[in-house]
């Protein structure tokens, strides 16, 4: 099967085929899945960019055995998860190989123009959770998703999610402390 | 985007989330890195087919080469000499035939030209043979001292 072309096909009433339905899953959900890789790998622009196109490419693979007892975008929410998983997995070895290599890395934050210190300081506070933490804070907190969705992607008992949040905002708050911005203040 | 959770958060809480949401976020991509993310998508899905079409094509010859094997092995094993119909009894036949032939040419080869010492032998032999005048009882055992004959001299 060819694989999709990513560009967006005027829309077409008979029943959707599978090359419409990824190219509507990239364009719906490309940015979501960046922002979501991002904040799980620890501030890595080129990582997220890599664990999401994976993401895509595992979801056009797997799509025709898709069976749909789920939302397509809860089920390509799972492989992302999985994907940033894995990639955190390795990142132990990649760090080991790097100092091995002495190659000095810059763990991303790439874009220094924003408050880079601050933001390396929110990515250590997070380093510092255990996985199943970050990801429910990250999921519940910063992407929106609710329990009961993330209970769904992460396969996980709502008690549980509630007492990993309880826990992440715990320790954050405690790594934090000293950390005061008098502009806080709602976001849009 | 604000979840249910959301509202069991202590200030203290909210302001944290708050802090997260405003500072840690990537930066936002421009259409040309839009556009660059997904020309690389697209070559990996390209590569992937690739590769898949390639692994899949592997494995059938993989199988296929695996099953050749398999029922050529199972034949050896199972085919019994001088079975009919299967190639490998019908090689075994054909040495079998060679080697008779083989025999046959080294007799005819001995009778024709006799070694010097067989001759006289041969010759007694014969007589004897012709001697008892009997037709069938005489062969058995004459024929026998011929190829002794044969045998002890070659």
């Amino acid at each position: 099967m060819k694989p999709a072309a990513l560009t967006i096909q005027p829309a077409i009433t008979a029943p959707e085929t599978l090359e419409q339905r990824f190219q509507a899953l990239v364009s719906t959900h490309r940015e979501r899945a960046v922002r979501m890789a991002w904040r799980l790998v620890g501030g890595d622009l080129a990582a997220a960019e890599d664990i999401a196109q994976e993401a895509f490419v595992k979801a056009w693979q797997a799509l025709p055995t898709w069976r749909g007892d789920s939302e397509l975008s809860t089920w390509f929410y799972r492989i992302l998860l999985r994907q940033a998983a894995n990639h955190r997995r390795w990142q132990g070895v990649r760090t080991f190989w790097h100092g091995l290599m002495k190659v000095q890395s810059e763990e991303g934050y790439h874009d220094l123009s924003r408050d880079a210190a601050l933001q390396k300081r929110l990515a250590k506070a997070l380093e510092q959770l255990s996985p199943g933490q970050r990801e429910v804070f990250v999921l519940v907190h910063l992407e929106g998703f609710t329990l009961t969705e993330v209970a769904e992607l992460l396969g996980k008992a709502p008690g549980t999610l509630k007492s990993h949040l309880h826990r992440a905002l715990e320790s954050l708050r405690e790594s934090l402390q000293d950390v005061r911005l008098p502009d806080v203040e709602e976001e849009r | 985007m604000e979840s249910l959770h959301q509202n069991t958060l202590t200030e203290a809480d909210q302001e944290l989330v708050q802090l997260y949401r405003r500072h840690y976020s990537p930066p936002v991509q421009s259409p040309g890195e839009v556009r660059r993310f997904e020309l690389a998508l697209q070559a990996r899905l390209t590569r992937g087919a690739r590769v898949q079409r390639w692994s899949m094509a592997g494995f059938g010859m993989v199988l296929t080469a695996a099953l050749a094997l398999f029922f050529f092995r199972s034949s050896l094993s199972t085919v019994e000499p001088g079975a009919s119909g299967a190639w490998v009894s019908f090689a075994a036949d054909a040495s079998d035939i060679l080697v008779v032939d083989e025999g046959w040419l080294e007799l005819e080869e001995l009778m024709v030209s006799p070694v010097p010492e067989q001759e006289t032998e041969l010759l007694a032999l014969t007589e004897d043979v012709l001697d008892t005048g009997a037709d069938d009882e005489w062969m058995p055992d004459d024929y026998q001292g011929l190829a002794d004959v044969l045998s002890n001299g070659s």
